[in-house]
């Protein structure tokens, strides 16, 4: 074998620069290297086994054909390659034809030397040698292409070689590495090539340095990492030690920052658009251009139409403080009077619970570690496994103590796959199966008595006039003063008359009475009127889901306990979705399911009480008002919103892509945007927003600012140090919002840098209250802001008006108000409704009989690594999932292109068949970009349905029917 | 005789197959664009994330692959040139890539199929520099890789990337020899199995069940 011995390369060089460069490049390939210098020599070196020669081949008094002669005649094996200059060019085929088995033009040497060199080895397969060569030639052409690069590079080193409590040494000193890189800037080629050998040595040996990091899309998981710095960049990202270890965590989205910061598309400098919106042609500009451009037309739009003509929209793809969705651009915001657009997403199930329990937005169960306590796990409308991975490993606890999973889900997920029991339910009748749930409690009495008599509304009294909570002063006919107390009248049952709530031993649960002539029914009476009319058999023809494991789950939650609901947001995502929150905070009522370790029925993701004020309201702010984005067709078309004129022309996009990301993309495309002036998008990456932009802004990466998160599924605040200069010409949105602030007239509010605006959130009396100061998070980079356990409405008393669990709603209201009319009486308890579009009633069933869902899968948050090498190896295109079913009557089989359409829009994508979907129903996993499509794109197809209680984005209540291409 | 039998054990019934452990292999490892070390498999219908069986009664499992490190590797008695052989201190199955000649006999023999890749090409990556452990041998043409049980880590006294960053707790990683380890006790108390034990290959990855 070859390979097994070392090479021997016989190197007949008469000039001298050329000889040291080839022994540079030669040097470290441990290789026998024989330099030679008259042909008598050489002709001696090469008898001797000889992996190839490479000869100056008009170095020699004698002619070139004469030397090849020599070479053939005394070593017909040895490959040669043979030097030529510019001079000799001519000769290059004459040389070949002689013998040589390589040309190599001497002045091209720094390209073609390397190159030639592994032709020939090729030949002897050798392997290590070759490989080493080609990294060297990299190194070679990264050196001269990447000059100013690497001298940005030498700034970042001397800068962070500062930094030596967070460094590791790894070898050669830092110093060492800048002066190659200086060096390297000079040019003779042989220093080039010398740099580049010595270069790429000590790249492998240079220091690595540890920045902390936090990933914080909108995943609600907010990881504290570690971002390892070499050569001034981040190289690797690992998991890094929480301040409570159970929640340890990174995925693998995490680990691929590295090529979200590098990637060839990043966003690398401001580009104002240069033909028409969305066509994707583009004009480089300087940040000086762009600065005075925003300033420039923000400036003409106040002026002529009102502050309000200014919009910006966040949605959630940030969870910083300082730089997030609720950071420093929404200071600017607030200090220009500008609208603010509400993005309407996630917030039925928020509504619905927060009326029984309180926790408005997402902050309405115990924390995630405490699901190991609990004996039933209902997972419900979420696939924890994929889009909360972090949460898993808890319920894998669980599950090791003998709790059982039971998952409710139309789909069959990752985490349906580890379920007990595997609820197979139609979509959107969520809510008739929770009411028959309650049904099959109450009939079979399996509630908590106590529980409902001290913490529910149960023995409340409803009036059947008003509706409202019988009071003392409905009987007395006394106002009650403002402020005073107004005290809740109950059926003492022991005494069978009313009484005061707080003077009734035994409330009567049950039962209808006449209190001074008014007549009144408990609030858990007509809970039980409602229940009544779902028994299993009955809930089964709305939910699919066979009676007996109605039964089955129902028992198992009331009595195999503590237990715990787990929602998601797929029954939000339905026109009915505020009754899933509700219905599900009813059942923890009725079971006592709720302020206990092991049991709750909501979500946590929590936020520290940071000093919010201080980031988003500049002094003397005049925040303007707010627009749902549901409505901003209607405003735009109107030029109207709540009956008064309200022109809107400009939008500042950041922390968002609305385009992929909200429903009814069409609707965006041909009616929303054109109607803005001037569209400005804030990104790190060319999003489908950015791409129907008038200007892009490049902002800085996550790691390429200093930032503090204190929002997550976890009570922990977390730092972001500065691991990197931003790249390219990239600026933080602290710095952009600096920028602008000056010619918008508001420079004085806008003076700080990061790191002193992290100083500002964390001036908290609560956070205080937990050690955490800007000097200590600082230093120990991860800090608990709740007490341990955090038990939400700890001993069932909850954050309501009434401290109880409201299931009785007196007086529903609206999300947002803005002078739409609802109907309260449909708001009161958890009623179940058909969603607006997707269900079989609906006569649009006829022509689009499949309900489209978008999962959230492990490979994506929302649109956020949508362009990752490394993630779409492994998850490459967009799919739809169909089942077998529905596949087989379209004659659609897996690897198969088919549209997916309905009157609003189509996508064209990859099928797959799997038997994991519910016939009817078809999947298409979010978050991509209009381009990653064979054609349209998947937010054509969900529609901005706006009910009038949640107004909350629907996305998941669509119909659509799908054909093959 | 090993000083050490390190083995891995994966408790199938805490894997989510969420693949956080084969991210962290490819970037621990510098692996090449289209390359995967550790790659996780669906146990269910013929696609990615499918289960077998009709609606709604279906099963689904996730597994992950890797060189499996056996005490009696098929590879390292094909291998022609002593490329590929076990670690006398603690039994890991090493690709010495200077030595490989590229032949795929180990390929061919190793019953664990995918878990050796081969580099037809030059090692193609999307960064213009190498991510990962500085530590971490260069991958080159014509060579044959596989996973190392990052024994670059366990040097610096750390564990594996792809034990260390599970979010799901579910891999072990450590010393069989030591009855005391963890991998042992989780082995005593948990039926398990291995990958085509039948093939007398022995190998030192386990799985729960």
């Amino acid at each position: 074998m070859a390979q097994a011995q070392r090479a021997r390369l016989v190197i007949a060089v008469q000039r001298s620069w050329l000889r040291e460069t080839l022994h540079y490049l030669l040097s470290d390939l441990s290789a026998e290297i024989v330099s030679v210098q008259t042909l008598d020599d050489l002709l001696d070196a090469i008898r001797q086994p000889t992996t190839a020669v490479i000869v100056d081949i008009f170095g020699y008094q004698q002619p070139y054909a004469a030397v090849l002669d020599a070479l053939r005649l005394n070593a017909p094996a040895v490959p040669i390659a043979a030097l030529l200059s510019t001079g000799t060019i001519e000769y290059r085929d004459a040389v070949v034809h002689g013998g040589a088995n390589a040309v190599i033009v001497m002045e091209n040497a720094y390209e073609e030397l390397i190159p030639r060199i592994v032709q020939l080895l090729r030949g002897k397969r050798c392997n290590t040698y070759i490989s080493r060569l080609l990294e060297k030639q990299k190194n070679i052409i990264q050196l001269k292409a990447k000059e100013v690069q690497l001298m940005d590079d030498v700034k970042d080193v001397h800068e962070q070689s500062g930094l030596s409590r967070r460094t590791f040494l790894k070898g050669t000193a830092a110093a060492g590495v800048s002066t190659a890189v200086l060096a390297s800037s000079s040019g003779s080629i042989v220093q080039a090539l010398a740099e580049g050998v010595e270069q790429r040595s000590l790249a492998a040996e240079a220091e690595e340095q540890i920045f902390n990091g936090v990933c914080r899309p909108n995943c609600w998981e907010s990881c504290r990492l570690h971002a390892h710095v070499r050569n001034g960049r981040v190289v690797k990202v690992s998991m890094a030690p929480m301040a409570d270890p159970r929640y340890n965590r990174i995925c693998l989205r995490g680990m691929t920052h590295i090529q979200r910061m590098y990637h060839p598309d990043r966003l690398k400098y401001p580009m104002k658009r240069a033909g028409e919106r969305g066509e994707d042609k583009w004009e480089q500009i300087s940040w000086d251009e762009a600065i005075s451009m925003i300033v420039d037309r923000f400036t003409g739009i106040r002026e002529e139409y009102g502050d309000s003509a200014l919009a910006f929209l966040p949605i959630s793809g940030n969870y910083g403080a300082v730089h997030g969705s609720g950071g420093i651009a929404v200071k600017m915001q607030n200090a220009l009077g500008a609208t603010a657009i509400d993005p309407c997403v996630d917030l039925a199930f928020p509504v619905g619970i927060d009326r029984v329990i309180g926790g408005y937005p997402f902050m309405h169960s115990n924390e995630p570690a405490d699901m190991a306590n609990s004996r039933t796990i209902i997972v419900w409308g979420s696939n924890i496994a994929e889009s909360q991975i972090h949460n898993w490993h808890f319920v894998a606890d669980a599950l090791e103590k003998g709790a059982k999973l039971v998952v409710i889900d139309p789909m069959f997920t990752s985490t349906a796959a580890k379920a007990d029991i595997f609820v197979p339910i139609r979509p959107a009748s969520d809510v008739a199966l929770a009411l028959s749930m309650m049904q099959v409690i109450i009939e079979e009495d399996l509630t908590d008595k106590p529980f409902l008599r001290d913490h529910t509304v149960s023995p409340f009294l409803v009036r059947a006039d008003t509706k409202r909570f019988l009071r003392q002063s409905d009987i007395t006919g006394e106002a009650v003063e403002e402020g005073e107390e107004d005290p809740f009248i109950v059926w003492d049952a022991d005494a069978d008359e009313a009484g005061v709530l707080a003077e009734v031993a035994n409330p009567a649960l049950e039962g209808t009475f006449e209190v001074e002539g008014i007549s009144v029914t408990t609030a858990f009476s007509l809970l039980k009127e409602l229940t009544d009319q779902y028994v299993p058999e009955e809930a089964a023809k709305l939910t699919d889901v066979r009676p007996e494991q109605i039964r089955e789950i129902a028992r198992l939650y009331a009595t195999n306990t503590p237990s715990m609901l787990y929602p998601g947001f797929g029954p939000d995502h339905y026109d009915n979705g505020q009754f899933h929150g509700h219905a599900l905070a009813t059942l923890a009522g009725l079971t006592g399911n709720i302020g206990k370790p092991g049991a709750g029925a909501g979500m946590f993701i929590g936020g520290a009480a940071v000093n919010y004020a201080g980031i988003m309201f500049p002094p003397d702010f005049h925040a303007g008002p707010s627009v749902p984005i549901l409505k901003l067709r209607s405003v735009i078309e109107t030029g109207e919103y709540n009956g008064q004129p309200y022109p809107l022309k400009a939008l500042y996009v950041h922390c968002a892509n609305p385009l992929s990301n909200t429903a009814d993309q069409r609707e965006w495309l041909d009616h929303i945007l054109p109607g803005f002036d001037f569209i400005v998008v804030a990104d790190t990456v060319m999003t489908d927003s950015a791409r129907y932009a008038d200007l892009v802004l490049p902002v800085a990466h996550w790691f390429e600012v200093n930032e503090v998160v204190t929002q997550g599924n976890h009570p922990i605040a977390m730092i972001q140090e500065k691991a990197v200069e931003p790249a390219y010409e990239a600026k933080s949105d602290v710095d952009i919002m600096n920028l602008i602030a000056p010619g918008l007239g508001v420079g004085d509010s806008f003076t700080m840098t990061d790191a002193e605006l992290i100083d500002v959130v964390l001036d908290s009396d609560a956070l205080r209250a937990f050690d955490i100061t800007p000097e200590t998070l600082r230093e120990q980079k991860s800090i608990r802001f709740m007490a341990d356990p955090f038990i939400y409405g700890e001993g069932g008393v909850v954050p309501t008006a009434t401290g109880r669990v409201q299931f009785y709603v007196e007086d529903p209201k609206p999300r947002l108000d803005y002078g739409q009319d609802f109907d309260p009486g449909a708001e009161r308890l958890p009623y179940f409704r058909p969603p607006a579009e997707a269900w079989p009633e609906n006569p649009l069933y006829e022509k689009y009989p499949l309900v489209a869902t978008q999962e959230h899968t492990r490979w994506r948050v929302h649109t956020q690594f949508f362009n990752i090498p490394w993630l779409r190896e492994l998850d490459p295109e967009p799919v739809i999932k169909l089942s077998p079913e529905d596949a087989d009557a379209r004659g659609i089989e897996t690897g198969d292109y088919v549209e997916a359409y309905n009157d609003r829009g189509h996508v064209v994508l990859k099928a797959i068949v799997s038997s994991g979907m519910r016939p009817g129903l078809v999947n298409i996993p979010k978050g991509w970009q209009r381009n990653q499509f064979r054609e349209g794109g998947y937010q054509e197809l969900t529609k901005s349905y706006l009910n009038p209680v949640t107004i909350n984005q629907s996305f998941f209540d669509v119909l659509v029917e799908v054909r093959k291409v | 005789m090993a000083k050490k039998h390190l083995v891995m054990v994966i408790d199938l019934k805490r894997c989510i197959g969420c693949n956080t452990c084969a991210m962290a292999c490819k970037v621990e490892n510098n692996v090449p664009d289209g390359i995967w070390w550790n790659r996780v498999l669906t146990v269910g219908g013929e696609s990615m994330d499918t289960p077998d069986g009709t609606y709604p009664n279906l099963q689904m499992q996730y597994l992950t692959m890797a060189c499996q490190h056996c005490e009696n590797p098929a590879c390292v008695k094909v291998c022609p040139v002593g490329a590929t052989y076990k670690r006398e201190e603690d039994g890991i199955v090493v690709q010495d890539y200077d030595r490989c000649i590229g032949c795929r006999y180990c390929m061919v023999a190793c019953p664990y199929t995918g878990v050796r890749q081969f580099n037809w090409q030059e090692p193609a990556y999307q960064l213009d520099f190498a991510v990962g452990d500085a530590a971490v041998p260069a991958h080159q043409t014509d060579t044959v890789e596989k996973c190392t049980f990052c024994f670059h880590r366990l040097g610096q006294g750390l564990l594996p990337a792809c034990i260390e960053q599970c979010p799901a707790r579910a891999r072990h990683f450590g010393d069989l020899k030591d009855p005391d380890s963890d991998v042992s006790m989780v082995l005593r108390s948990r039926s398990h199995f291995q990958l085509l034990a039948e093939k007398g290959t022995k190998p030192s990855v386990y799985f729960l069940t």
